[in-house]
């Protein structure tokens, strides 16, 4: 039982953008690997299926490049055709890898957990247009990869797959040809379908599955009071890498902050939790 | 046979990338000195007294003593020996070297004008006062209008490299992109 996925999508939302709202603010290296590690144990949690493997190139060009083009820092290392590559570079190539990583992260969690029907049920009453299209436009490439599969199956089955490479191109324009004009019908036919339901017209009222418990209430309280805590008074954002590192000093706020990033996970194993137990009973 | 011919070539192409570049340690890079010289001197001197001035301007993270000194002057006037290919660059690098004095620059020997473009010295950078500020060099009190690294030194020469904060303003210097 994924438990998280259960609360109403304005608590979850707001959670998952607080969430990388923090990652992405923050200048401190240690709220950026606390926010990695809570948003990959959150995506294991989840068992989303959204494949990682690019995420350590990513991170290891971002902390390889840094230094290179940077050369401010007291900690020198070495020098490269005369300009000095430091220790400090380094540092924060690395930093900015683990936040570009924790985003994504958080992001393919964000895919699993906020489905298209809660983007909808969000802002569908607000901007109906908008969410429209914005959930359409998230549909689009899985739609196209799937939908692409299923041709290449088909066409292989009538052009053999070695051939020569006219006829392979040709066979794969065909195909691309073929999905465009398919996503196209289908937005369209979508749309008027959307339409002659009456969608978006203000006294409509339409029917979603979420209802907002004293459950969710306390999740929204914990993320407001979490956000603010460790945006405006912990003081945690703030960190500078030239030319000299700040220190860091541990204290209660870093504990905090972790608590504050790994409560979905917990959310999640506490559901699991629960259902492995109400299972024993049967 | 593609794939081996691919892997080959990749590797050749980061063997050359090394080869390239030139890595010194730092005791090395402090240690080499660069031209001995061919009798004639030439005088170089580092100050960031116009910081002292916009000193709320300056970057939180070097508000200290170690990176702008409370008098500005960073490298007092120091004569060091020169020959005919010295310029108002290298004469700064061997400086900095022989002080080690941070410096970070773009270009040298890198891009076809053989010019260069300082970056920073002694962890002061451009824009780390105000959007407007950076360093500059004179040569006997006048304010060249090409590159440092293309400036070439004769005997006597005093070069200053001053940090500006209002584009060269605040220094006397004329207005280059208005001619």
């Amino acid at each position: 039982m994924q438990r998280f996925s259960a609360f109403h999508p304005i608590s979850s939302f707001l959670y998952l953008i607080s969430a990388v709202c923090i990652t992405m603010f923050s200048r401190n290296i240690v709220i950026a690997a606390i926010s990695i590690v809570a948003a990959f144990v959150f995506y294991l949690s989840l068992k989303a299926t959204q494949s990682v493997w690019i995420y350590p190139l990513i991170f290891l060009l971002t902390a390889i490049t840094n230094p290179i083009f940077s050369h401010n820092g007291v900690t020198v290392l070495f020098f490269l055709n005369g300009n000095p590559i430091t220790l400090e570079a380094f540092v924060y190539g690395v930093y900015l890898g683990a936040v570009i990583i924790a985003v994504l992260l958080w992001f393919s969690c964000y895919n699993t957990v906020i489905t298209s029907d809660k983007f909808l049920c969000l802002f569908g009453a607000v901007m109906p247009k908008a969410a429209l299209t914005i959930s359409m436009a998230l549909r689009l490439v899985p739609q196209f990869i799937s939908g692409g599969r299923e041709m290449l199956e088909i066409q292989n089955s009538i052009i053999p797959i070695r051939c020569g490479i006219i006829k392979r191109v040709k066979k794969h324009i065909a195909i691309f040809s073929c999905l465009i004009t398919r996503s196209l019908e289908g937005a369209v036919e979508q749309l008027s379908s959307m339409k002659a339901r009456g969608y978006g017209l203000h006294k409509r009222v339409s029917y979603s599955r979420f209802r907002f418990t004293f459950a969710d209430f306390l999740l929204l309280i914990y993320t407001i009071t979490g956000f603010v805590y460790i945006v405006f008074f912990s003081g945690l954002l703030n960190y500078n890498y030239y030319p000299e590192m700040d220190k860091i000093n541990f204290d209660v706020s870093y504990i905090l902050c972790a608590v504050f990033l790994l409560m979905p996970t917990a959310i999640n194993l506490w559901g699991e939790i629960k259902w492995k137990y109400s299972i024993s009973k049967i | 046979m593609k794939k081996h011919l691919t892997f080959l070539v990749s590797l050749l192409c980061i063997a050359l990338t090394f080869t390239s570049c030139s890595i010194q340690s730092v005791d090395d890079y402090y240690s080499s000195s660069g031209s001995s010289g061919n009798g004639s001197y030439a005088t170089v001197s580092i100050d960031c007294k116009t910081i002292l001035d916009n000193y709320d301007m300056l970057d939180e993270s070097i508000k200290n003593e170690k990176y702008v000194p409370n008098d500005g002057v960073i490298l007092e006037e120091t004569k060091y020996p020169i020959d005919e290919n010295d310029t108002a660059f290298s004469i700064l690098q061997k400086a900095t070297k022989d002080k080690r004095i941070h410096l970070e620059f773009q270009g040298a020997e890198q891009n076809a004008l053989g010019s260069v473009y300082v970056k920073g010295i002694n962890h002061i950078y451009e824009f780390s006062c105000g959007e407007l500020s950076g360093w500059y060099y004179s040569v006997n009190g006048e304010f060249g209008n090409t590159s440092s690294a293309n400036y070439k030194l004769s005997d006597g020469d005093v070069v200053r490299w001053q940090y500006t904060c209002n584009l060269g303003a605040d220094l006397g210097a004329p207005n280059f992109s208005e001619n």
